[in-house]
């Protein structure tokens, strides 16, 4: 008896479908936002819906079949998929294919296009989801942020921390440590400013600036070990264009990269890490034995923005005693090469270091031509990851736990507002088309959101994560403060 | 009808009376004295008509009271309108008051409620709270307590902490331990609130109010004296219902406490940057100026306000001087991180035709909201300035935005940028600098030779960094391209200022150099021969 009512319910909402009837074919595929025409997508991503890009369609009908099984079809103002059901078709077609066949319905008249498909990896994403900081793409004020976490197997976005716990305060730069939700770190920056280390469910405030260094810790990266943080401390500044090409030109006017002893609460300086040129963006390498980092010679900023021009370095690291290497190699000079290196972000199984490279500068996101790079480092071949960028800015990246998947920044929409996109790389360092984060109605929520994600970064699982504490601390004021051992 | 009659026909239709009384004195009281603090409230928000911006209100504690507040806050767009959608929700609080007190008593919470509204950031959103909890009690008066259990944290999660004011009046009026439960069972809801659910707010804002006030953790003390004023009256009001005379007092008290409001409820410095906001976002630029005739600000914001209206009127070059410069930031201030203080600088960029900095002066004032919610007076700026850069799909974000509202949706329709943006715009590109304003005035002027503002702005800011140099230099601009009939007076008396190196009796200019001086040498500023700041 059950079934018969099932089957009547859906024969119910079947018949609310429109007959898509005497569809004049296209022999074109179909121009949807977001473009997910021949992305390749992790099976049990959340649901790519997607819609037609011309606003004059009002409705679009979508039949997605599985090669190797499986049927879904929906139709109304966007192709809306059932969660469950869209897991079960990718499930059921990893390694294989989905194919879409699109008809849309304007001005009375449908069209169908030619199909397109979306690949499904065989390569597994089970990481729970993304952390970014939602931020509107201003100037020097950060208004109404905080930092969400996204379950991208579904639509579900949470708060974990806002500004609403700590009004009148900024906070940034946080990192996770190899997508961990365990170990994590941020800064809060306004009167009540500090560093903020959580593992384990404990979280510690710290004041990292200390009579020998030169700022607070800002761009930060875990050693995999967890017991160092390596940083770098900055004062940043803005430049604003008075055009319309650009808009801001950021720079520091010191900068440096230390590490920071997570067990000792010490910071670890030395000297060819201190030196009266910019050094930043520092990363552990997968192993934690070396550190890379981008450094450019002095200059005069913000005038001669256009010098900065930042190499990739590297030095090793004694994870044991908390020793530097001899000496520092250069593996991409920014004067041979004229372009500038920053970002440099290695896969957690070592395979490959992507950075971004763009004119000059160091902060990407604002360079409409900075461009997602990578290097195999087992032969030290770098590229251009061509069919990952695009005409405009790609900034932050992060790998998924299992180095298979990254996420990074990019302004391809409108040149603005930055969003987080997902693409796969293969066993030979080839990377697929990347895909938009997925959105429960696509085109109204890009359309209509004034903020930015900002620094995405994977989590294996759900971060659970004490606001109120961390809000209560931070307003507190008290801080440890961090001690120094001096190396070299 | 004779004087007595008169007089039993007001007694018996007292309420009548009063609120038809409340309604003149409140709209006249804003639509007369302080249409700019409606302004000022008004372009802190952007209300919109989609299912999305409701969700996004009531899915906050007080959302609903918030809501509705912003709601009413959208119709200060046109000054009478608002003032009577504020004076009419006056009348329906004071309805509600007369229903649990004497009607005459009623006036003295309204009248407190209009002393707690002088303080410019206290939101709508609260008077709501306060209507939602008063409606609640007298729909729920004669329903038995247990219906509290679902009204009670409704009221919470609909109206914010004033539900407590719903939870007070119906416990005094039950017996003990009705009432002690229900206030026990109230005092849980806070808790589970506080401590379970808001969870991104610190406690106190989970415990006294999250959008009562612009300001996060803001409580005035009118915020609690206003609902122990409304419970101590409707006591009152049943225990001495038979004193006599005691309408007279009542009233009485009230007008009193009207007028004590307006003097100290009102900060007149405030109020006045308020005013002056207000005047440059209408364009009324003589009114600025008559204004600072009579009595101008001594500050840096006082004298960006009436520069713009200076030059709007054609008397930059001729009467700068006559009036306060605050300095070298008396053109144009450098930013602050507040949603006030630099609204008339972002207004000069924007007649000046600094696309760019318009914009991201506008951006960054909207971002200084504190209640996170957009502006649609900024919104309508970054939109133009969008489109004048060319970045449509940037610009069809906000105007898409601005096309929900209803007072910014028909020029959302059309989203015409005013010529003067692409025609004076920059026609380079290369870093702004601040500290070299009068040069980013003068490479403005250079772009677009018929940019008339930015030439005097440039000649201005010379004169305001003292650098005799520069004025004597590009003065021959203003004779080239000024198109005035003979040398403004404030040109030449600068002249002569340079020329006898300020030792010239009754000049503007020169009564300006000393005070400079006399501050720069206070701060510690080092003067250079020329008379140049660096």
């Amino acid at each position: 008896m059950k079934k018969i009512y099932l089957l009547a319910i859906v024969a119910l909402l079947s018949s609310c479908m429109k007959q898509v009837e005497n569809p004049t074919e296209s022999g074109t595929q179909p121009e949807i936002f977001p473009d997910y025409v021949g992305v390749t997508i992790p099976a049990g991503i959340a649901p790519m819906d997607f819609g037609m890009k011309d606003d004059a369609f009002t409705l679009v009908d979508v039949v997605a079949t599985g090669s190797k099984g499986g049927e879904l079809h929906v139709q109304g103002e966007y192709a809306d998929f059932d969660v469950e059901d869209w897991h079960d078709l990718t499930e059921r077609n990893i390694g294989g294919q989905i194919s879409f066949v699109v008809s849309a319905l304007k001005n009375g008249r449908w069209t169908r296009y030619k199909s397109f498909v979306m690949n499904v990896s065989r390569h597994r994403l089970d990481d729970y989801g993304i952390t970014y900081r939602r931020i509107a793409p201003g100037y020097e004020c950060g208004g109404d942020i905080g930092i969400y976490q996204r379950d991208i197997h579904t639509f579900d976005e949470e708060a974990m921390f806002t500004v609403d716990a700590v009004p009148g305060q900024c906070m940034n730069c946080h990192t996770a440590n190899r997508a961990s939700a365990d170990e994590f770190l941020l800064h809060v920056r306004g009167e009540k400013s500090g560093t903020m280390l959580q593992q384990n469910g404990k979280q510690t405030w710290l004041n990292t600036k200390t009579d020998s260094t030169k700022a607070n810790m800002s761009y930060s990266y875990w050693h995999p070990s967890g017991n160092y943080i390596v940083s770098s401390v900055n004062t940043i500044f803005q430049a604003f264009f008075v055009g319309n090409k650009r808009r801001i030109e950021v720079y520091d006017l010191i900068s440096d990269v230390l590490v920071y002893d997570v067990k000792k609460n010490q910071l670890l300086l030395d000297n060819r890490l201190q030196t009266p040129d910019f050094e930043s963006y520092p990363s552990f390498s997968a192993d934690g034995t070396a550190i890379f980092f981008s450094t450019s010679k002095l200059c005069n900023v913000p005038v001669d923005y256009e010098k900065m021009k930042y190499s990739l370095c590297k030095i090793d690291f004694d994870p044991a005693n908390g020793t530097f290497g001899e000496r520092v190699d250069t593996l991409l000079n920014a004067e041979a090469l004229d372009k500038s290196f920053t970002f440099a972000r290695p896969s957690f199984d070592g395979k490959w270091l992507m950075y971004n490279a763009m004119d000059c500068g160091n902060f990407p996101v604002n360079h409409k031509e900075s461009d997602l790079w990578i290097m195999d480092l087992r032969n030290g071949n770098t590229r251009a990851l061509k069919e990952v960028n695009s005409d405009d800015a790609e900034s932050f990246h992060n790998w998924s736990s299992q180095s298979h998947w990254f996420v990074f920044s990019s302004r391809r929409i409108d040149g603005m507002y930055t969003n987080a996109y997902f693409a796969c790389i293969g066993d030979d360092g080839k990377a697929t088309k990347p895909f938009l984060l997925p959105q429960r109605n696509p085109k109204k929520h890009y359309r209509e959101s004034l903020d930015s994600y900002n620094c995405p970064e994977f989590t294996k699982t759900k971060v659970c994560f004490d606001a109120r504490q961390a809000g209560s601390e931070c307003l507190g004021g008290n801080r440890k403060q961090v001690d120094l051992a001096i190396h070299n | 009808m004779n004087i007595k009659n008169f007089g039993n026909y007001l007694g018996r239709n007292s309420r009548i009376v009063l609120a038809v009384a409340m309604f003149v004195g409140v709209f006249l009281f804003w639509f007369v004295r302080y249409p700019y603090a409606l302004s000022y409230q008004e372009q802190n928000q952007l209300f919109l008509y989609t299912a999305d911006y409701l969700v996004s209100d009531v899915s906050k504690m007080g959302g609903l009271a918030a809501y509705l507040g912003e709601f009413i806050v959208q119709f200060y767009y046109v000054e009478w309108l608002g003032a009577a959608m504020l004076a009419l929700v006056y009348v329906l609080l004071y309805v509600l008051l007369s229903r649990v007190m004497k009607p005459s008593f009623a006036l003295v919470p309204c009248v407190l409620m209009l002393w707690h509204y002088g303080d410019e950031n206290v939101l709508l959103a609260y008077m709501m709270a306060a209507i939602l909890s008063l409606a609640a009690y007298l729909a729920m008066k004669k329903m038995p307590v247990y219906s509290d259990v679902v009204v009670v944290p409704a009221l919470f999660w609909l109206a914010g902490p004033m539900a407590w004011l719903y939870v007070v009046l119906r416990s005094i009026r039950q017996k003990l331990y009705f009432g002690l439960a229900l206030a026990a069972y109230s005092a849980i809801v806070a808790a589970v609130l506080a401590f379970v659910v808001l969870l991104q707010y610190p406690v106190q804002s989970a415990f006294f109010g999250i959008g009562y006030h612009a300001v996060p953790m803001t409580y005035p003390a009118l915020q609690f004296v206003i609902p122990l004023a409304v419970v101590l009256l409707s006591l009152a009001s049943e225990k001495l219902q038979n004193v006599r005379y005691l309408d007279c007092a009542a009233l009485l008290s009230a007008v009193v406490l009207s007028f004590y409001a307006d003097k100290i409820g009102f900060d007149k410095e405030k109020y006045e940057v308020l005013k002056l906001d207000y005047l440059v976002r209408n364009e009324r630029w003589n009114d600025i100026i008559s204004l600072s005739e009579n009595h101008q600000m001594q500050n840096n914001y006082g004298s960006v306000c009436v520069n713009l209206a200076l030059a709007k009127t054609g008397q930059l070059p001729y009467r700068m001087f006559t009036f306060y410069q605050s300095g070298p930031d008396a053109l144009a201030m450098g930013f602050e991180r507040d949603n006030l203080t630099c609204i008339p600088t972002m207004e000069t960029f924007y007649h000046l035709g600094m696309v760019n900095e318009c914009m991201r002066y506008a951006f960054d004032i909207q971002e200084s909201i504190l209640t996170g919610k957009s502006s649609g007076r900024m919104t309508k700026r970054i939109a133009e300035c969008c489109l004048a850069n060319g970045w449509n799909d940037v610009a069809q974000k906000h105007l898409g935005m601005l096309r929900h509202s209803l007072f910014y949706r028909s020029w959302a329709e059309k989203a015409a940028v005013s010529p003067h943006l692409k025609a004076f715009r920059y026609k380079d590109d290369f870093l702004y600098n601040y500290n070299e304003i009068d040069k980013m005035f003068g490479m403005l002027f250079q772009s677009n030779p018929k940019n008339k503002m930015a030439l005097e702005y440039f000649l201005g800011q010379t004169l305001l960094n003292c650098d005799a140099q520069g004025f004597m230099q590009y003065l021959g601009w203003a004779g080239q391209y000024g198109g005035y009939g003979e040398m403004p007076e404030g040109y030449a008396d600068a002249v002569r200022c340079i020329q006898q190196r300020g030792n010239v009796r009754y000049s503007n200019y020169a009564d300006y150099l000393h005070s400079f001086m006399q501050r720069a040498q206070e701060m510690g500023v080092n003067i250079n021969e020329n008379n140049s700041v660096h």
